[in-house]
């Protein structure tokens, strides 16, 4: 899953420049990067100024886990948990996404994410209602492979 | 313990009853002779395929509703109370007016059969009625919980495969049905980017689950936000260009089930 949504929720580290960081707020990539920013505040203080907050935090040895407040906008809410470990975020996930623009994003990468974990390994395909013939054919072809 | 795996051709397509019983081999016979004869009456009743059928002589105006077999006014009333709940998404009436319940006859019929296998102590086993799927509660096998869901394409296409997997042990959710254009022969990507070719919808109730991925994939992407207010209900759509969508409920099994 992490490979998965890091190239949807890009985590960058914090820059300075205020303007640049307004102007990425009308991308719901933006919203996660928000999200993962101020827990990477809740987690090191010192590393920006005191702009969010984190609702909920655990620790387990080295590894930290914080989930940032949903974030509201125009685009609706995004909340992302950030896992660090030894100091440095590991993953940035998406825990929640009520705007449409970052439901769109975040599916294809729960889809993916659903797949990787389990690959061929179900017992069931739910498709569009299938034709007597095609169910024939399919066991001949690719369906049979799928386990 | 007996393993067990049943194709039973009806309607057009195929069931496919899989699972576990400790029941005997002619027990297990019986009861699944018992749970197909369900599909089997159901199909003599309603189809409109065949024009013996009561329903094809009720379209032909031959007759009435209160001539024939009583489950015809039954399912009558079962697809009245859908069209108001989908918002008249789901439709069981031609625009010539006739009755046409075979949105809905299918998964209505494949409960029945499910009830038949369950009353007779089969309580350990899934049904694909034709790519509609229902688990009972009481899977033992891990991959008995996990729902493939096709690619928007037919299963018998060389690209078939699957787009996701869902793990539903745990949840309240026992069925998995999705609509679409893959099997009907209609290759053509859509052109209006806002055009829906699959829509899945899981729910506890097969009938429930059936009936929404129908009205679901008739309304379009805007039946996401009514999906929202549904309560144990949910859908995911994919969009003629590929784009995947779907309500907050569908997300969270997603995320569940990686």
């Amino acid at each position: 899953m992490h490979s998965q949504s890091s190239s949807v929720y890009t985590f960058q580290k914090a820059t300075t420049s205020k303007r640049k960081y307004l102007a990425s707020t009308i991308t719901i990539g933006a919203l996660s990067l928000i999200g993962a920013l101020g827990i990477d505040y809740w987690l090191n203080p010192q590393s920006m100024a005191a702009m969010f907050t984190a609702t909920g935090v655990s620790s387990n040895g080295s590894t930290k886990t914080a989930t940032g407040d949903a974030v509201e906008s125009g685009y609706g809410q995004v909340q992302v948990k950030v896992t660090k470990t030894n100091g440095k975020i590991t993953a940035v996930d998406l825990v929640q996404a009520n705007a449409t623009a970052g439901r769109e994003s975040a599916f294809p990468t729960l889809v993916q994410a659903a797949i990787d974990s389990n690959g061929s390994s179900f017992g069931n395909l739910s498709g569009a209602t299938y034709t007597t013939n095609a169910f024939k054919a399919s066991l001949d072809s690719a369906l049979s492979k799928l386990g | 313990m007996t393993e067990f795996e049943h194709h039973e051709e009806c309607m057009g397509t195929v069931f496919v009853f899989r699972g576990r019983t400790e029941l005997s081999e002619v027990e297990l016979d019986v009861a699944l002779s018992e749970a197909c004869s369900r599909l089997h009456e159901a199909d003599r009743v309603f189809s409109l395929y065949k024009p013996e059928s009561p329903l094809s002589a009720l379209a032909r105006g031959e007759t009435s509703v209160a001539k024939c077999p009583p489950e015809v006014s039954a399912v009558w009333e079962v697809c009245e109370a859908w069209e108001k709940k989908t918002g008249g998404y789901f439709k069981s009436f031609t625009p010539q007016n006739t009755f046409d319940p075979s949105g809905l006859v299918k998964t209505w019929a494949a409960q029945k059969a499910i009830d038949a296998l369950l009353i007779s102590g089969v309580t350990d086993f899934t049904l694909n009625a034709g790519g509609d799927i229902w688990l009972s509660d009481e899977l033992t096998r891990d991959t008995d919980w996990k729902v493939g869901i096709s690619k928007p394409v037919s299963i018998a296409d060389q690209d078939a495969g699957v787009l996701a997997v869902l793990n539903l042990r745990g949840t309240e959710y026992r069925a998995v049905c999705t609509s679409g254009s893959a099997e009907r022969g209609n290759h053509i990507w859509h052109t209006t980017e806002h055009e829906l070719v699959q829509v899945t919808v899981i729910a506890n109730d097969l009938v429930t689950a059936d009936v929404w991925a129908t009205a679901a994939f008739a309304e379009g992407p805007r039946c996401i936000e009514r999906f929202e207010k549904l309560e144990g209900v949910d859908v995911l759509v994919i969009y003629s260009d590929g784009r995947i969508d779907g309500s907050n409920g569908f997300a969270e099994v997603l995320k569940a089930s990686a």
